[in-house]
């Protein structure tokens, strides 16, 4: 198990008991049942269930990339990076007509409460396919034979793992675009969590925590077309399709944000 | 050689014979970036870039950004040494950040410099005062230093990167509970970790003519023959040097480079000034 090619720590560490109630944003204690939803109808930070958190979108952090963005939507902090298209290697190279598309998703060791390893682990392996298969509709692989495009996301800082899934499929096509690689529309994503028979948009941690399930979704807003679709929980029928709606309309307003992003100077 | 060249555009000379590239300004005696041979890319730091991390720091180098989240865990010692804490710096050096590195495991350049962080850092902490309870209980910090951007100066940007996460660090007041066995900490106490020294780190570029290049970026790396990396700590001292690659150099040329990182020094310090907590 021992990792050689890093700095060993202690053989066994854990995070020092009490350090939960350091969030001092009128969190709820240990003992009470964590509360979701006000009585006013509004979440803890104050949002409406449909309103997701506000985002900041910028292309162009690295530099030796062929495309890159940077995302911040209320604690997420995200970075996508794209290199290609380029030469197919030869042992990847399987014959087949359309050009390969590879995604990695990676959290970073210090991104959220308990610390995470170095080495991707099954989630993250998830995420980098629920990425690839989000992202690949919309890129013309065809005209792509014997080519691959790698496109790697890191997330600095996660507040809710679903939500964290929507931003990277968001930044990894404003990426996309910032690289000149020709795509169908932009495909942007959208968590929610269904709380107590209510359909949360863009849970954080502590309401995803909270949730029932979850239901993450790409779509490409112009083309009106669903890209992908994970849900997860067991919940009433109806309720999900209200989700898929109101994701769907999110989608849609994020796409004018990722618009924006890619009008705007890049960042030096 | 150069002679023998139709004139092409710059950037395609740029891209197709970078060494003639570079070789052209410097005989002209500036860089293409329009520093002079001994100028350090601009640097920038910002504190408390990661909330989730118990102390975090984002650095950008000219082009290279790094971060570095320290995480702080509670830990047994070793029986030997019942009252030391642990640090273990560790670099990312990912594939999103250059074209050169690939995914997977760290590369070896990766694994050079985490080791070089770890022995700079028995200078700048003092073990024994990460200890909670001694034999039951000491802090590990975990300090992940991930590339973002990589344009050279790699380990001029992770120490600075790892001193700053340091300076911004706040533990909460420990206290270890002999009945449960385990530690508490209270976050609304917290405090920061003492620091012996500062140490600052400035690497130079050797050229095949013996000229000196001040933190030289990946382009000039083709040029580059040896790598000078010096640190000096915030008394003065010297800390470390590191004399990397094939070509010899004379003693007077490492000494220039020991009296720049001394000039560098200065304005790494007044950068870091601001309070590391904001």
């Amino acid at each position: 198990m021992t990792d050689r090619r890093r700095i060993q720590g202690p053989e066994m560490s854990v995070p020092p008991l009490g350090m939960g109630e350091e969030d001092s944003q009128g969190l709820p204690g240990q003992d009470s049942a964590p509360v979701v939803i006000g009585k006013d109808g509004l979440r803890n930070d104050g949002r409406l269930p449909e309103a997701p958190r506000p985002m900041f979108l910028r292309t162009g952090l690295v530099t030796q990339a062929s495309g890159s963005a940077f995302l911040e939507c209320g604690r997420i902090k995200a970075v996508a990076a794209v290199y290609g298209p380029r030469q197919e290697k030869r042992q990847y190279f399987t014959g087949a007509e359309t050009g390969r598309l590879y995604c990695e998703f990676k959290f970073s060791t210090f991104s959220g409460r308990v610390r995470r390893g170095h080495q991707r682990d099954a989630l993250e392996k998830e995420y980098s396919q629920f990425m690839q298969q989000a992202l690949a509709p919309a890129i013309h692989l065809d005209l792509l034979p014997k080519s691959a495009i790698d496109i790697y996301v890191q997330i600095l800082e996660e507040d809710g793992s679903a939500a964290a899934l929507a931003a990277a499929i968001t930044v990894a096509s404003t990426a996309l675009a910032d690289a000149g690689i020709e795509m169908l529309d932009m495909v942007t994503g959208c968590a929610v969590g269904y709380v107590d028979g209510q359909v949360l948009v863009d849970c954080t941690a502590k309401e995803a925590a909270a949730a029932q399930g979850e239901l993450v979704l790409s779509r490409m807003p112009s083309m009106g077309d669903y890209t992908h679709i994970h849900h997860a929980g067991s919940v009433e029928y109806d309720l999900v399709m209200q989700a898929v709606e109101v994701s769907g309309d999110t989608c849609a307003k994020i796409h004018g944000v990722v618009n924006k992003a890619l009008l705007a100077p890049k960042e030096e | 050689m150069s002679s023998t060249i139709p004139p092409l555009p710059a950037e395609a000379i740029k891209k197709l014979l970078p060494e003639t590239y570079h070789q052209s300004f410097i005989q002209k005696g500036v860089r293409p970036d329009g520093r002079g041979f001994q100028d350090f890319r601009p640097t920038a730091v910002h504190y408390g870039a990661i909330t989730s991390a118990d102390g975090s720091a984002l650095v950008r180098l000219g082009g290279t950004t790094v971060v570095c989240g320290i995480k702080a865990e509670v830990a047994v010692p070793e029986p030997t040494q019942p009252t030391q804490g642990y640090f273990t710096p560790n670099v990312e050096l990912g594939p999103m950040c250059s074209a050169r590195f690939k995914p997977g495991a760290p590369s070896e350049t990766a694994q050079v410099l985490s080791q070089q962080l770890n022995t700079l850092s028995l200078g700048v902490l003092d073990r024994d005062d990460l200890c909670i309870e001694p034999g039951q209980a000491v802090w590990a910090l975990y300090a992940d230093v991930l590339c973002l951007n990589y344009d050279g100066g790699a380990l001029d940007a992770c120490q600075l990167a790892v001193t700053a996460a340091l300076r911004n660090l706040r533990l909460g007041k420990a206290t270890f509970n002999e009945e449960e066995g385990a530690v508490r900490a209270n976050a609304r106490e917290s405090q920061g970790v003492p620091i012996k020294a500062q140490v600052y780190t400035s690497t130079f570029g050797v050229l095949e003519s013996g000229q000196c290049l001040a933190d030289p970026s990946e382009a000039e790396g083709s040029l580059v023959r040896s790598t000078v990396s010096v640190s000096v700590s915030d008394q003065g001292r010297l800390v470390a040097v590191w004399k990397q690659g094939g070509q010899g150099c004379d003693v007077a040329l490492i000494r220039a480079c020991l009296d720049q990182a001394q000039e560098r020094r200065a304005i790494l310090e007044s950068l870091l000034a601001p309070e590391a907590s904001s």
